[in-house]
């Protein structure tokens, strides 16, 4: 069994040669160090050093930026699917009659309020979600390719270009008289979707973030 | 033609078919069941092996399971209960892809 010091040897290898993410790294670590046990094995007058120098040296640079790179594009969306039970879609297609009845039934002045009132709700909750995810997933402090932390400005991207839409969408309305109240319906559609898609990739990452935090809890509680 | 271009896009039925057999198994004994089964004509290499684990990890083909050896951790890799059907649909896929080989290569025997 290779000792403390040659382990991180070989793991100070792959992580200078490009292998950033820690999980993917340890198991090339137990890999080559299966290796490099059986060769000592065999070869009892072999030293550490011999059987390292003969061993990576199969592993080129180019080869091991690549092998990082995989591992980090393995994320599936489409397991943010799972996220949209029977339930979840009952409770969504009624939030969404409970959001849409008072745009038809209100006075068009009162209905296009409602609206304005409705995509400042929606933004506060959006930036809600996105702040109280991170704050809840402190990032480990190590790179895990089973988790990588989401960048808050690019989770804020999307959620800005959306409210460019509603807002033009809404500036339009509150321009234009009369306001038919069918293209009202369209406004908690288009938020209550967006939502969903938010909170459905959250989930995914709330499952990814436990795992992770299950399989290396050590980088965890540095 | 290199060899182990033919091999590339069975790997993925071979491990499944080897973590069907054994259970659970970990990367470097994936490597040496599959060198002592074709005796040593398929080696697997670690840049092909890792990025396609983690995938079928990502997909929810295999489940994964830490053993902590005292300086290393150790990670053992299963089929999940979708992974055992993706196991049972890949070795029909794989037996359809010879029949096909065989109506080019060997029409007699097809």
């Amino acid at each position: 069994m290779l000792n403390k010091e040659q382990i991180q040897k070989t793991d100070a290898f792959f992580r200078e040669n490009g292998v950033a993410y820690y999980d993917i790294r340890q198991e090339l670590v137990d890999h080559v160090s299966e290796i490099l046990e059986q060769k000592m094995n065999s070869n009892p007058s072999l030293s550490f050093e011999a059987a390292f120098d003969e061993t990576v040296r199969r592993f080129s640079k180019k080869e091991l930026v690549l092998l990082n790179e995989a591992a980090g594009f393995n994320y599936d969306p489409r397991k943010e699917w799972r996220y949209f039970t029977k339930q979840r879609i009952l409770k969504l297609l009624l939030l969404y009659l409970a959001m849409v009845l008072p745009l038809y039934c209100l006075p068009p002045r009162a209905a296009m309020l409602t609206g304005i009132l409705y995509v400042a709700g929606w933004m506060v909750f959006n930036g809600w979600l996105l702040f109280s995810f991170r704050k809840r997933h402190p990032a480990p402090d190590k790179k895990l390719s089973t988790y990588s932390h989401p960048s808050l400005f690019i989770a804020l991207l999307p959620v800005l270009f959306q409210t460019c839409i509603v807002g033009r969408y809404v500036l339009k309305m509150t321009t234009v008289t009369p306001v038919h109240p069918a293209g009202l319906a369209l406004l908690p559609f288009f938020m209550l979707f967006t939502t969903a898609a938010q909170l459905a990739h959250q989930h995914l990452k709330d499952q990814d973030y436990q795992a992770a935090k299950n399989n290396y809890p050590f980088l965890f509680h540095q | 033609m290199n060899k182990s271009n033919l091999y590339k896009g069975c790997l993925e039925p071979i491990l499944l078919k080897l973590l069907k057999e054994n259970g659970r198994m970990y990367g470097y004994e994936m490597t040496q069941k599959v060198k002592a089964l074709t005796a040593g004509e398929l080696k697997i290499t670690e840049g092909a092996l890792y990025p396609l684990l983690h995938r079928l990890e990502a997909e929810g083909i295999l489940e994964v399971e830490m053993e902590n050896l005292g300086n290393r951790v150790r990670k053992y890799y299963s089929l999940t209960a979708s992974g055992k059907k993706e196991q049972a649909r890949s070795m029909i896929e794989l037996e359809a892809f010879k029949n096909t080989l065989q109506l080019i290569f060997n029409p007699k025997l097809a």
